[in-house]
Parts: structure tokens; sequence; C-alpha cells
């Protein structure tokens, strides 16, 4: 599934108050999800995004983290507008470095209407762009190239996946709470190569990097809101070193307790692992954040099946700020799983919901 | 003219002088002495006037003063007094001879008799070649005889003086004096005069002195 | 320490304690007299005080209302001509970074008409609406951003909504609309139903709608246009630069206009209403400044024989001025601080009741809260104080001089003032006036005109003196030769004419006062008479109508403009299109007329100021009306560069226009088509085919053409006059304060007779003695007075004749670039003369009344 600072804001922002003429297209479970269509946006449903988060090796310094998102949204402005400036569709863009010795995350976003000054989709492959900000597929090798040129951060990667997509629940249908529309179309690509380029910093203090390392690519449309009862959700993607994945996520209660849960493990070969039970997950260090106060679980113990995995973040204060585009606080951070005390896995863990909703 | 049992006092209780009693014949030339604050230029304007008196009557020239409103005993004043102050009191703004003229332009003769009788006066008294000075630019003997010729211009019945030479040096208050004497002479006008000076007073036909318990002839 | 010491302090402190004994006894003996001179002192610091606060508020709050608009952009693309094609957008945002730009925001401003359900008949308000890119606008001019309703869908939810405007409080105050709520916009014919969302982050006191960017392009009739592109520079990259690196990619519609420039536009744009409040405050200091002179120096003046007894006792000069100085600046600096309160209560009265414009009419819709300058309010009563310091300080100079004796004597205050009855200072003033009246005006301001005004008028006050003691004595000469019997009118005349200073003390302030009315009522009914002639001529058709046209809209298309012009009853239908272009960034947009011109007869539409000529082979014929060819330097024949496709622009002909004072360019309706392909009109004119009333004729309008809702409608006669009643409105504050000017003129009159009915007790004294009664020296007063009055009005009138002249002909021209022929109202002028000769005598006469109350015993008794 996922999640997302969207599930939370951007549905809001983006509902009109008064009834509007636009109609959602609706998750349905037989729809099946065909590549290469399916690598493309579906503006029919009411938000979208593509997930980019990773490992990455520097020469001469320590491994860091990166996230590259770009979200989708479908406004309820009349489709009836011709105005090219019209925000029929919306697209944001969060980009950030967890660079260890930084403390906290290097982290810009962008939003802007689809249509003028390039900022676009397509509806036949994975091609987004605001401005210089782009994520596209080549459709001949199948590989991915990311750019991000912002004030503090600049990164160039390519990306190499090893396999097809992983479709996630039900061939691509993932059902994201107690009622049946409570669901998405989602699927993921674990264990992709990156090679590239990444610098992080101001002015004189910038600094760059050759960068390669490991990603998880995750591409899920929805037209359907969380349940009203939601607080928000926990999710993590691990890239496994036995070249297997796992992605777990669960949608917490406001009242404490756990409306959903899911957990999907899969080996080298991308073979899905029935699990018996739902992961347990049990967090192991708390820490506070000086901007939001938000108090979040960075350490977790998470239970599948009979392994307990540790995750150990990168670094604790890998917070967003996203008051400014798709809204509020969350925390998208690098993680280290453990198995028994032996590295196990990297990967992104997510956690919304812990700060109190903030508006500026 | 003829004060009867004139009183008049600064305040209620207070009296200056009390139940005066003077008779002036017409051409006369009377010299009023008295000790400074014993009411002479009260007196005077009473005669003038200027002031009424709390009790008694004043009769000059046969009008009962006491019974005038004001605006006729301005007319009286107008047609029947000529007045010499020790200060002279020229109006600044006027030369010699439009204050000599102003006596007989109030009583309404119009600019060509006001300037001749002016000229002829002012001839009279030596002071045609002054005629177009202003009084800041006359000296003191020469503002004395100007107000001296406004004084006589009208040929008023009673020229009142109060303390004419004061302001003179012994030999040119000589002069004046004789030229008031004398031009009264001329007009046949009556002329009280208030001063200090024995001297002067010795000069008039009588000579009253004014006290607190009245007039008495010295 | 030595003996010295303490005897020079106990010298000292006796000093003091005379110096007070003699202070508090002059305060206890006239107490009315020093109070009226306080009184006059803050009449005059309050009249300079409110006008300056008003004139600053208005600026202040135009000002903010310029930047609001703009939302402080550093740099802006706009338009030359109406709109831009809104890819310019994407034009500036490749250029960008190269240029050092790092924040692009598109907007589309448009001008609109709220149409009013509730009441049809009333003028429809107008509104700026300006659609933003909220992503974009965020970064360059967080200013303009929309505010939504608190728990408005949590994070916002009609911020991008297609139906969503967001209004200014004042906007919300103005048209009645609270969020929940909708109004319904006209442009053109576009009519658009919007519901109200929330308000705007800045422009508090500023009319002001923002809603989406494309919403605005699609319901206000825009689509794929623009009216600029707001511009963020990134640190430390200079405007012109930036600027310079945009330029070489923008279409030639485009032009960048840096911050100077909108700073310059803005100075521009408040131009002619600064210079109208700038003679109002000069007029207001004036006569403050005359006040406090007066007041204070007729109290010194009075003091002059008691100052130069303490001379003659032995007081120095050093302890005269002291006193001289503690007296005039207690009353003056009272009377400042008073006057500077009451001022600032007179500003707030005055912005609530006439608005920031003072019923100008300049900038509507703006309600300024007022803004005190307290700098130049403490100057204005530092000015107070000096001017009483110098007021008092100039008449009792001489007494302590060398000859403290003549002071003493009789009718020395006249000899001392004696000296002012020359006419060289009034001469060389007149001089300099002549020579200012040479100069061009400096930065677009007639400020040497201004100065020659000033200069002018001191001359006439100066030359007072010399006048009446020249005047006056052939006159009363003249009544004597004439054989004059009224005793009363003799003795006036004798005392008018042998006091000339004194006079020019009474009458400076009638003769200041009533040649600004004059030259401002010469003034007025020229340029009205000059309107009035005006709109005849620009108004030749029966009925005129106008949509709410804007830059993006002209309004009307073809096929409307020919149903209209076939509507039975019509004889005859014109159309205009109107709009605005931008010449030069520095300068507010000037209008562009099209409208149908007959090529070899362009005198038959527009009123020429000469002679026209015939457009060069391959030229286009534009005629220039009066301020354009001023400002831009254009005469006949001279080629002009309109942004209208690539034509060569000739300019033919010159005309006036009042209407628009940044300028207008009027070309044939043809050639504009030809040149732009813009069918649209704005402007109706019909002529009424007979049998047909205008009014008959509107209704079958209305009735055959729904779409013309929104459209205005007058006719002829109505619109002149509604020009009329505004062009009047804008001047009523100027005849307010001229006639607050005039009664504080004659209050001086009355206070320098109620002083002279002190200092001259014992010359009425005299007087009494003579034979003169009460009621004759009461009239005899009221004659000076009137006659001073009477002569103070004729040669202010005379002076007021020549500043006419001076406003009509180098002050119009060099600030508002338009010109008249000069009118005189001389009716008006006598009347007012009269009726000031008149007042004058009465307030001498009810004051020297009041004063002679003592008699003149008392005042023969005060001889010392």
């Amino acid at each position: 599934m996922r999640r997302r600072a969207l599930l939370q804001a951007v549905p809001a922002l983006l509902l009109p108050r008064v009834a509007s003429a636009v109609t959602y297209d609706p998750v349905d479970r037989g729809r099946a999800v065909t590549f290469p269509r399916d690598h493309g946006a579906h503006p029919g449903f009411r938000t979208e995004w593509w997930y980019l988060t990773g490992w990455l090796e520097r020469d001469g310094a320590a491994p860091c983290g990166f996230q590259v998102t770009f979200f989708r949204s479908r406004t309820g402005h009349a489709d009836a507008n011709p105005s090219r400036f019209a925000p029929k569709q919306l697209l944001f863009a969060h980009a950030a470095l967890a660079l260890p010795e930084n403390g906290r995350l290097i982290h810009e976003d962008r939003s802007a209407r689809v249509g003028p000054a390039g900022v676009r989709f397509s509806e036949t492959d994975t091609a987004l762009a605001i401005g210089d900000w782009s994520c596209l597929r080549d459709a001949g090798s199948g590989r991915y190239a990311a750019r991000i040129a912002g004030r503090e951060l600049d990164l160039a990667v390519e990306i190499a996946p090893p396999g097809p997509p992983v479709l996630q629940g039900e061939g691509g249908f993932s059902q994201k709470g107690p009622r049946p529309e409570q669901a998405s179309h989602y699927y993921s690509r674990p264990q992709l190569a990156v090679r590239g380029r990444i610098a992080g910093g101001r002015g004189a203090a910038r600094r760059a990097w050759s960068v390669r390392g490991r990603a998880w690519l995750d591409h899920e449309w929805s037209s359907t809101l969380l349940d009203e009862r939601a607080a928000g959700w926990d999710w993590i993607g691990i890239n496994l070193d036995d070249g297997g994945s796992l992605m777990a996520f669960r949608i917490r209660a406001r009242d404490g307790g756990v409306l959903w849960s899911h957990v999907a493990r899969r080996d080298a070969q991308g073979r899905p692992r029935a699990e018996s039970a739902p992961a347990q997950w049990t967090p192991t260090r708390w820490w506070t954040s000086p901007r939001s106060q938000a108090r979040y679980p960075v350490g977790f113990e998470v239970t599948v099946g009979a392994d307990r995995l540790t995750l150990e973040p990168l670094m604790d204060d890998q917070e967003i700020d996203a008051r400014a585009s798709t809204g509020g606080f969350y925390w998208e951070g690098a993680v280290a799983a453990r198995v028994g005390g032996q590295p196990a896995g990297r990967g992104y863990l997510e956690l919304t919901g812990y700060a109190a909703p903030m508006r500026l | 003219m003829r004060l009867e049992g004139v009183t008049r006092a600064f305040a209620p209780g207070q009296p200056l002088f009390r139940a005066v009693d003077l008779t002036i014949r017409a051409g006369e030339r009377v010299a009023l002495c008295g000790e400074s604050g014993v009411g002479k230029s009260t007196l005077l304007n009473l005669i003038a006037g200027l002031d009424v008196p709390d009790a008694g009557t004043v009769e000059v020239a046969g009008i009962r003063l006491d019974a005038l409103d004001t605006e006729a005993r301005t007319r009286f004043r107008r047609d029947t007094l000529g007045f010499v102050f020790q200060a002279f009191h020229l109006l600044p703004h006027l030369s010699a001879r439009r204050n000599v003229m102003v006596p007989l332009m109030l009583a309404g003769r119009g600019v060509a008799v006001a300037g001749a009788a002016a000229d002829a006066v002012l001839a009279d008294l030596g002071l045609a070649a002054r005629a177009g000075a202003l009084p800041g630019e006359l000296s003191g003997g020469e503002q004395q005889r100007v107000a001296l010729a406004r004084a006589l211009v009208h040929k008023p019945a009673l020229v009142l003086a109060d303390e004419p030479t004061g302001n003179l040096d012994p030999a040119t208050a000589r002069g004046a004096l004789d030229r008031i004497f004398a031009q009264c002479a001329r007009s046949g006008a009556t002329l009280l005069m208030v001063t200090h000076s024995p001297e002067i007073a010795a000069h008039a036909d009588r000579r009253l002195v004014l006290g607190p318990q009245g007039i008495a002839e010295g | 320490m030595t003996r010295a010491r303490p005897a020079r302090a106990r010298f000292t402190l006796a000093r003091l304690t005379l110096a007070r004994w003699f202070v508090a006894s002059a305060w206890r003996a006239q107490r009315g007299r020093w109070l009226t001179a306080g009184a006059a002192v803050a009449v005059g610091i309050a009249l300079a005080t409110a006008i300056h606060t008003v004139n600053r508020s208005a600026l202040a709050e135009f000002q903010q209302a310029i930047d609001v608009v703009n939302g402080a952009a550093s740099l802006q693309v706009v338009a030359r001509a109406g709109t831009l094609d809104d890819r310019v957008f994407e034009t500036v945002l490749a250029r960008a970074a190269a240029a050092g730009v790092d924040g692009v925001s598109p907007v589309l401003a448009v001008d609109t008409q709220v149409a009013r359900p509730d009441a049809p008949g009333e003028r429809a308000e107008r509104l700026t609406v300006l659609g933003l890119d909220v992503f974009r606008a965020a970064q360059v001019t967080p200013a303009l951003m929309p505010l939504p309703e608190p728990g408005d869908g949590g994070a916002g939810s009609s911020l991008l909504a297609d139906d969503a405007v967001f209004l200014s409080p004042a906007a919300q105050a103005a048209l009645g609309a609270r969020p929940g709520q909708t109004i319904t916009l006209r442009s053109g014919l576009t009519v658009a139903t919007l519901r109200v969302a929330g308000g705007v982050a800045a422009g508090a006191g500023q009319r002001l709608a923002v809603m989406d960017l494309g919403a605005a392009q699609w319901r206000l009739g825009a689509l794929g246009r623009l009216t600029r592109v707001d511009l963020r520079l990134a640190e430390g990259v200079a405007p012109a630069q930036a600027a310079a690196a945009l330029r070489g990619d923008l279409p030639p519609e485009a032009e960048v206009a840096l911050p100077e420039a909108r700073a310059q536009r803005m100075s521009n744009l408040s131009r002619a209403y600064r210079v109208n409040l700038n003679v109002l405050a000069l007029v207001a200091l004036f006569t403050g400044a005359f006040l406090v002179f007066a007041a204070v120096g007729l109290a010194s003046v009075r003091q002059r024989a008691q100052f130069a007894l303490m001379a003659v006792l032995g007081a120095d000069a050093r302890w005269t001025r002291g006193v001289v100085l503690a007296q005039a600046g207690a009353v003056s600096l009272a009377g400042s601080v008073v006057g500077a309160l009451a001022g600032l209560g007179l500003a707030r009265a005055l912005l609530g009741i006439f608005g920031g414009d003072l019923g100008g009419g300049y900038f509507p819709g703006v309600m300024p809260p007022m803004v005190v300058d307290a700098p130049v309010i403490v100057a204005l009563v530092a000015l107070g104080v000096a001017v009483g310091l110098a007021a008092g300080w100039l008449p009792a100079r001489e007494a302590v001089s060398a000859r403290p004796v003549e002071a003493l004597r009789h009718g020395s205050a006249e000899t001392a003032l004696r000296r002012l009855a020359q006419p060289w200072a009034a001469l060389g003033l007149l001089a300099l006036a002549a020579l200012l009246l040479a100069l061009p005006p400096i930065d677009g301001l007639p400020i040497a005109a201004y100065a020659a005004i000033a200069c002018i008028l001191l001359a006439a006050i100066a030359a007072v003196p010399w006048l009446v003691a020249t005047l006056f004595p052939v006159l009363l000469a003249r009544a004597e030769a004439r054989g004059l019997e009224r005793p009363v009118a003799w003795l006036a005349l004798a005392r008018v004419a042998q006091s000339p200073g004194q006079a020019a003390g009474v009458i400076a302030g009638v003769v200041a006062s009533f040649a600004l009315t004059v030259a401002m009522v010469v003034m007025v009914a020229s340029f009205r008479h000059a309107v009035a002639d005006w709109l005849h001529v620009v108004l030749p058709a029966d009925l005129y109508g106008r949509v709410p046209s804007n830059a993006v809209a002209g309004g009307i298309p073809p096929a409307l403009r020919e149903r209209i012009a076939a509507l039975p009853g019509v004889a005859r239908a014109e159309f205009t299109r109107t709009l605005e272009l931008s010449l030069d960034a520095a300068r507010p947009a000037v209008g562009l007329l099209a409208r149908p011109l007959e090529a070899n007869a362009p005198q038959a539409r527009l009123p020429l100021t000469g002679p026209a000529i015939a457009p060069p082979p391959g030229a286009v014929a534009v005629y220039a009306s009066e301020p354009a060819a001023d400002l831009y330097r254009l005469a006949v024949g001279a080629e002009v560069a309109l942004p209208l496709g690539s034509a060569r622009f000739v300019v033919c002909g010159i005309y006036r226009d009042y209407a628009r004072q940044h300028g207008a360019f009027t070309l044939a309706l043809a050639d504009y088509r030809r040149l732009t392909g813009d069918e649209t009109v704005s402007d109706i004119a019909l002529w009424v085919a007979p049998g047909t009333t205008p009014a008959a004729m509107l209704e079958r309008l209305r009735a055959a053409e729904p779409a013309l809702a929104g459209a205005e409608f007058r006719s002829a006669d109505a619109l002149r006059t509604l020009s009329l009643r505004i062009f009047d409105r804008s001047f009523a504050l100027t005849y307010l304060l001229e006639a607050a000017a005039l009664i504080v003129a004659l209050f001086g009159v009355a206070s320098s007779y109620a002083g002279q009915a002190l200092a001259r007790a014992r010359e009425f004294g005299v007087l009494r003695h003579l034979g003169l009664g009460t009621r004759d020296l009461v009239r005899q007063v009221a004659l000076e007075g009137g006659l001073l009055s009477a002569f103070g009005a004729l040669w202010g009138a005379a002076t007021g004749l020549v500043i006419g002249l001076v406003l009509i002909h180098r002050v119009n021209p060099q600030s508002f670039h338009w010109t008249m022929e000069t009118r005189l109202p001389l009716g008006l002028i006598a009347l007012g003369a009269a009726a000031l000769a008149l007042c004058g005598a009465i307030a001498a006469a009810l004051a020297v009344r009041a004063a002679t109350g003592a008699g003149p015993l008392a005042a023969l008794k005060e001889d010392w």
C-alpha cells in the first residue's frame, strides 16, 4: 500500500467544499495492472505517487539515504475550464538527502499545476516533470532517471530494475481498511540498482559525491480516503540482503489500536511468501522533534512470522516539514534491519500522524 | 458758571469733597489751587461734563450739566469748552494743523472752515511754519502752543486748563501762560486753570483753594 | 569660592524676579490679548498640521495601495498595451535562472464591476481581481496570497476552486459580501458569479480580490492572457541587471518594469493630487505663520513703551530680550502645541468626511488611516515658536536700542514702523518672482512657479505700508479739497493715512488670504469654463454607453454593434474602443481611443488646439492629447512609437483633453482594427431619431439586448452635469480652506482693533474730551477698519489676479499639462471684496466697542 502525507493532507486540500462536477475513478478489484501502461499516470484517480527511496554508498563517506517522490493530485476544478493554467491536476515533488554527518534531512519540495511551465506527466509511461525536477522511465532499457536540482541538494541518478514490478495485494489491488472501497492500485520495484551523483549543502559548504546503492520504488494510485477512525500509519519497505523484499504497513486508529495491518515478503525471485499472521510492530525507541514537538517511534521491532526484525534509523532526525506543499510534518527515513543481531537488509520507514495537524 | 452743593466720592463713605459751592462769572480768569489729591482734576471733570456729581448741581453757561444725558454732554463739551492738558495730548497721527481742526470738524463745520480757522489761530500763535508737522516732530513749547490753539479755535465760552505749563521750562512756561491769558481775553472766554504754582496763580483774576473742607478764596 | 559669586547670583535672582513680575503683570493686565495671540497661533499651526497630516496619510495609503496591488514584487514584466499572451510566462521562466530571477509568478489583473442585484440603479463598484498561481505567488508576492476561512476543509479547499474569489477586508466591507456569499462580476460583456471564500493577506485598506489564475482566465473571459509576470530576484542580483538579461527574449508587447519605475509611476499618478494639496498646505502655512507673527508682534508692539521705560530705568538689552522672548516664546509655544493637537483632530475629521483625497476623487476606494508625521509636526511647532519669537523681538528691539527715550514719545510706535513704508523690498521680491516665472519646471513640478507665487504674495504684503502711506494721504487731501463735512470720516481717513505701518499689521492677513482666494477663484472659474466648453465639443451625441471594459475585454463584438446601430430610433451610432498603453514604465499608462474620424476633418470630432496635418504616405495618423504631447514632448508632425503592430505613427494634431491627465492618443477606429485585428468596442454613442427621447431609446436598447445589462448609459446632459459636479467636488475643500483663511484674516482685523482700542485709549480720551461721542468713536474705528479692509481686499484681489494668471499659465500647464483661457469672475470678486470690507468694518467696530468700556477719564489717567 501506501500511505503518505498526501492521504492525510492532500485530499483535504483538493476536495472542493461544494459539490463538484468532478467524479473520480474508483479502485476496482477486478482491474488488472498492466505494463507499460501502468508505469504512467492515472489522472482519473484522485491521488497517485511514485515514491523512490534507498541507501547509497558514497566514496570516502558513510552510507546515506535519499528520497525522491512525485505526487499527482486531481483537484475539484471543473474539467470544462479550457485555460491551460486551470489547476485540474497538480504535481508535488519532495526530495530529501539523509546525510548522517548532517544530523538532519536536507529537504526541498516543489508544487505546481500541471500544464504550463513544463509541469507534466504521461499516461503511457513514467514521465514526470516539474520544470527541471524529473523522473523518467526509458521504455527501451526499462531504466529510470531521476533529476532533482534544488538550492541545497542536487541529485542525478540512473536506476536499473533487476526484474519486473512486484504487484502488491491481490494482483495490484491493495486493501487499506475494513471497507472494500478503502483500497489502492499498488506495485513496488525493490532491489533497484542506483548509480549517479548527489550533492548537498549550500554555497561553499556544498559537497558532491559519486554514489551507488539500492533503492525501492512504489507506484500507487487511489481515489478513496483512509477510514475516518485512522490517525496515521507506519510503513516499511526493506531490500533484504538475500535479494528478497519486505513491505509492511499498519493503519493506526485514533484510539491507539490498529485498524488495518498488512505484510508481504518476497524471495529473491519475487515469489511471495505466505504469512500466517499479520506483522507485530513494537516501538523500541522514541525521538521527539524539536520543530513539530511530535514524538516518533524511530526504533521498531517488527515480527514477521518467526522472524524478528530490529529497525534502527540511519539517524534520528529524518522528519520532513511539508507544510509548504502537501502539508504537515512526517518522518521518512533510512533504516537498517537486523535479524538476530546480524544485518539483514536496508530500507525506509515512514511514520505519519504523529505530529498534530499543523497549519501555517 | 455755578456749582451748588456738589459732592463726589470715590467710593461710598469716602467723599473726595462735599457740598462745594462755586460761582464764576463770564470772562473771569480763575486759578484753582490745592494740594495733591484734594480733587482738583475731578472738579474740572465735573465742570467739563466728563463726570457727574453724586449730589448737587453743575451749571455752565446756563446749562444744567447734571441733567443732561451723555450725548448732550458730549455736544456741550464740543461747543462750549476748550481743553489744555498738562501733557498736551495731541493726536499723534495728525499734523499740528489737523489737530487744531479737530474741534471744528467735530462741530460739523467742514474742512474749509476748520482749516481756515486753524490757520488763523496757528498764525496768531506763531506756528504757521510748523502747521504740517506731526506732534512727534514738535518741541514741547510748540506742542503746548498747538494744544492751546486747539482749545481756542472754536471760540469756546470756557477754557479748562490742567497744569498747562507743567511740562515746560520756566521761561517757556511764562510765555505760554501769557499767551493763554491773552488769547482768553481776546476771545472773551472764561478760564479755569488748575495749578500748583502760586506764581502763576497770582496772575489770575481770582485764586481759589480747594481743600477737604471745600473751596476758599485765596 | 569668591564673594563675587553670591553677589552675582543675587543680582541674577533679582533680575529674574523682576522679569517674572513684568511678565506676570503683563499677563494679568492683558490676559485677553495674550489669550487671543495664543489662540491665533493655535489656529495657524492647526491649519498647517491638519493639511499636512491629511496629505501624508493619503499619500502613505496610496503608496501602500500601489504596493499592495503589485505585491511588492521586485521586478515585473508588464504589457505595453492591453494584455500579454500567457506564453510569455514560459519565456520569462526559461530566462529566469540566467537572469538571476528565482521566483516567477504570472498574474492576470482584471478591472471588473460588481453587479448589485439588490440595488440595480446604484453606481457599480469597481473591483480589481488578481488571478494568481498560488504556488508561485507564495514565493514572489506572499502578501497577495488568499486566506481561506478557518475550517475551510483543513488546508484550504477553495484555493484552487474554479468558482472561488477572496476579498480583502476593505472589499468585503465595500461590497457587503461576507465569505459564503456570492458576488457577480462583470468584465466587458462577461458575467461571472463567484463565491466569496475568504480574505487576502495584505491590503487591509485596499479593495482587492484574488482568485486562481486558471479560474480567472476562464471566468473573466481572458483565456490565454496575462497582464503581468511578477519576479523575485535571487539575493544580490541588481534589478537593472536582471531586467537587461530578460529584455532580449521578451516579445515586443512586453517590457520589464523596475521597482524605481513603479515608484516613479506612483509619484506621477498622485502628482495632481499632491499639487492641489500642496497649494492648500502653502495657504495654511502662510496664513498660520502670518497669524503667529501678527498676534505676537502686536502684543509686543503694545509693550514697547514699557520696555523703553525699563531701558531708561537701567534695564539692559539682555534683560529685555529675555523678557520679550520669554513671553513671546511662552505664548507661541502654548499656542503651537494646542494648535498641533487641534490640527491632528481636524485632520482626523477631514479624513473621515472627505477621504484621503479631500474629495478630489483621485483615489476612489481608499480610506486611509491617519499617519502622524511626528518630525514635521514638531518642525511646525518649532516654526510657530520661531515666528513668534521673531515677531515678539522685532518690535521690542528698537525700544532697547540706542534711543529708548524716543520710544517713550508719542507716536513712536508709528515711526518705528515707518521705515517699512518703502517700496524697495516689494519691488525686489517682484523682480525675483519674474525671474522665477521664467524658469522651467523642476522634476516635472512647477516648484519655481510656486516660489514665484510666494514672492508675489510677500511683495504684496511688503508693499502695503508704502501703498497706504502713498495712497491714503492723497485720498485725505482729495477729500479735504472737496470740503469733507463728516468729522468721523475725516478722522478715520487721517488716522489711516498717518499709520501705514499699523495698517500693514491689520490687513496683511486680509491681503494674503484674499489674494490666494481670488487666485484660486480665477483659476477654478477659468478651468471650469474650459471644461464646460470642452464637454460640449466632446459629447455631441444624445446617449452614451460604456461596458465595463478593461485590458482584457473591449466588450462589444461586431454582431452586437450592428444590432445596436439597426435598432429603431437610432439615428446614428458610433463606437469607440478605449484601452490603455504603457509608453514608459515610469509613467502611468496613457489612454488610447480608437474612434471614427474623418481623415481630412479630424477637428469635427476632436477639440484640436491648432491646425491638423495629413499623415505622410505610409504612416498612420494619431492625435495626441495636450498632456500626452507635453509629457512625451510631441509636436505635430512628430513620430510616436505606439505598441500597436509595426506601423509608423505620426502625430497629426493635438487636442484638448481634461479627462485623462496622464495623456491619451486618438486614432481612427478603422486604422486600429487594421493594425490589431481587435473588432470589439467598449463605448457607444447614440444619436436619437426625431420623435424618440434618450430615455425611451435606452429602454428599448436594454429590452432588446440583455447582454448590455452591465453597461452604464448616460445622456449627454447627465454626463456633463456629472462631470461638472465631480469637478466642483474636487475643489470643495479648497474653498473651505480659503474661507477659513479669510475668517482668520478677519479675526486678525478684529484682534488688531481690540488691541488698538487699548493702545489708542489716550487718543480716544482726547477725542472724547474734544466732544466726540462714544457712538461716533465706534463709527470712526469701524470706518478705519472698513477702509483698510476694502483697501486690503482690492489690493488682495489685484495680487490674486496676478497669482491666478500664474496658476493658469504656469502651474497648470507645468503640472497637469493642459491649457485654458483666462476667465475673470469680476462680479464674484467684487462681491467678495465688498463683503470683506463690510466684515472688516464690523470686526473693528465690535472689537473697539468691547474694549472702550472704561471711558475717557481712565484713559487719560493712564498717562505716565
